[in-house]
């Protein structure tokens, strides 16, 4: 509505009305090129953010229960996860092009960080009696990790999945930006260069609906994880 | 069937110094016998169970089951802790899977042996609950079955009723006697309650403060099969007085 009036009073270069941004977005979807462009940033995004939560759910464990292992490789791990992740872009670029793969591998590296550190937390959590419980039934160390330590990391395995689809998604657009024009990263940069205002609002809507999207799955995974907690309410 | 053996242990504790805990403990535990282990709170009962069961290794002497060392691969041995450990993202059902689970057993092994201790226990209706949907004395049967399932030739019981209400505490009571009876477990049992002590046991080891040693061992002549109501009699209450007295003096 506030968007709609404000829209009267300028001039529709600077900002368009929301009429005019389903208009842009509506011309799009005529030439199938919005469609196409969701379906590729989509597979990028749930590919990459999917190989990054299972790869971190992997190296956290490890990292978290082999003392060596937390010694030797949790430094590293902090100083990437505290630095931003687009100064790899020119690595990238060098090492596998400008394609789909490297927009994969950059979303797998900038969303991987937050989900092994905090699977690396959770395990170091972990109640001891359940260790102790798992060792009075002689279990061995791989059986440890599959039925004690996976589960005890959980809550936190979540909290890590919500910060790294943040992350995954950033990188996605910002791939799309700026390595080969793909996908609604690559449609709002290039009807950014020629001022097409209407268009770049509604991508923005569409990149804003993608998110709240991406975080209901997110939602969901969580609900099923989690269904053994008693409820807070 | 278990040899305990000049079992010693200590502590480092949090200033750097040696806590010791168990000095030279030594007895014999005959098959399928009640053997409880009695003593003042944190004088290291819980240890020496532990040390029992392999979960800790002794300074020194060492822990004979059947005449071989204790290892935790063995699996006539169910350890059930005092605060239960149930797997809070497991289910009834899938808690007392887990041993078989660990053990390697095939699907069908499993199910059926599940169906007749959840049975056994009365569990029935309760295998798709989460731990915490469940109430103390339920939790506790859910352990019991848990520590059963592997139909284990040797029971170690830290404590299992000290969480429990009064009322709760003497059912389970009464069920853990005739779980025994019905199995001809041999038992190891730790707790600080005299009455306790007194209604299961065969034999009674108490235990000095830290550190421990034995200061006795008694043996209970009540008449078999033993019920709670038995705490009401006269020989209940004159063997309670010895008890009492060699706990305190």
């Amino acid at each position: 509505m506030g968007w709609q009036v404000a829209s009267y009073f300028t001039r529709p270069i600077i900002l368009p009305s929301p009429t005019a941004a389903i208009g842009g977005l509506a011309q799009l979807a005529i030439r199938d090129e919005l469609q196409f462009a969701i379906l590729t940033t989509l597979t990028a995004l749930s590919l990459g953010f999917a190989t990054a939560a299972i790869m971190g759910t992997f190296i956290g464990m490890l990292i978290g229960w082999f003392k060596k292992a937390h010694t030797a490789l949790s430094p590293y791990v902090y100083a990437l996860g505290s630095s931003p992740s687009f100064v790899f872009i020119p690595i990238i670029i060098l090492w596998f092009g400008i394609g789909f793969e490297a927009r994969l591998v950059y979303v797998i590296f900038a969303s991987i960080i937050p989900v092994i550190i905090n699977v690396m937390h959770g395990v170091r959590y972990i109640e001891s009696e359940l260790i102790e419980l798992a060792k009075s039934l002689g279990a061995s160390q791989l059986q440890m990790l599959r039925h004690i330590v996976l589960g005890g990391a959980t809550t936190f395995l979540i909290a890590g999945l919500r910060l790294g689809l943040v992350r995954a998604f950033t990188a996605t657009i910002l791939s799309e930006m700026f390595f080969r024009l793909e996908g609604v990263g690559g449609l709002l940069s290039k009807y950014s260069s020629v001022f097409r205002t209407p268009e770049i609002f509604g991508l923005i809507v569409v990149i804003i609906s993608l998110s709240q999207v991406a975080l209901g799955v997110i939602k969901l995974v969580e609900r099923r994880l989690l269904k053994w907690k008693p409820q807070i309410t | 069937m278990i040899d305990i053996i000049d079992v010693t242990k200590s502590f480092l504790s949090v200033d750097n110094s040696r806590l010791q805990v168990l000095l030279q403990v030594n007895f014999h535990v005959n098959r399928g016998e009640f053997f409880t282990i009695l003593g003042p709170n944190g004088c290291g009962k819980t240890t020496l169970l532990k040390i029992i069961h392999g979960l800790l290794a002794p300074d020194s002497g060492s822990v004979l089951i059947q005449g071989r060392p204790v290892s935790l691969r063995d699996k006539t041995r169910s350890f059930m802790f005092q605060s239960l450990n149930l797997v809070p993202w497991k289910t009834v059902w899938d808690n007392i899977a887990l041993p078989l689970v660990l053990m390697g057993q095939n699907k069908s092994e499993i199910k059926e042996k599940i169906n007749k201790i959840i049975e056994f226990m009365g569990l029935n209706g309760f295998e798709k609950h989460y731990p915490h949907q469940l109430s103390g004395g339920m939790q506790q049967k859910v352990a019991i079955a848990r520590a059963l399932v592997t139909d284990p030739q040797i029971l170690l019981m830290d404590e299992p009723l000290s969480a429990l209400d009064a009322y709760t505490r003497e059912v389970l009571q009464d069920e853990i006697l005739q779980i025994i009876e019905k199995r001809g477990l041999t038992v190891l049992y730790v707790t600080h309650s005299v009455d306790e002590a007194l209604l299961l046991s065969d034999r009674i080891c108490i235990l000095t403060p830290r550190p421990a040693r034995i200061k006795d061992i008694v043996a209970i002549d009540l008449p078999k099969p033993r019920r709670v109501s038995l705490k009401n009699t006269q020989e209940f209450s004159r063997l309670r007085k010895i008890i009492w007295d060699k706990l305190f003096s």
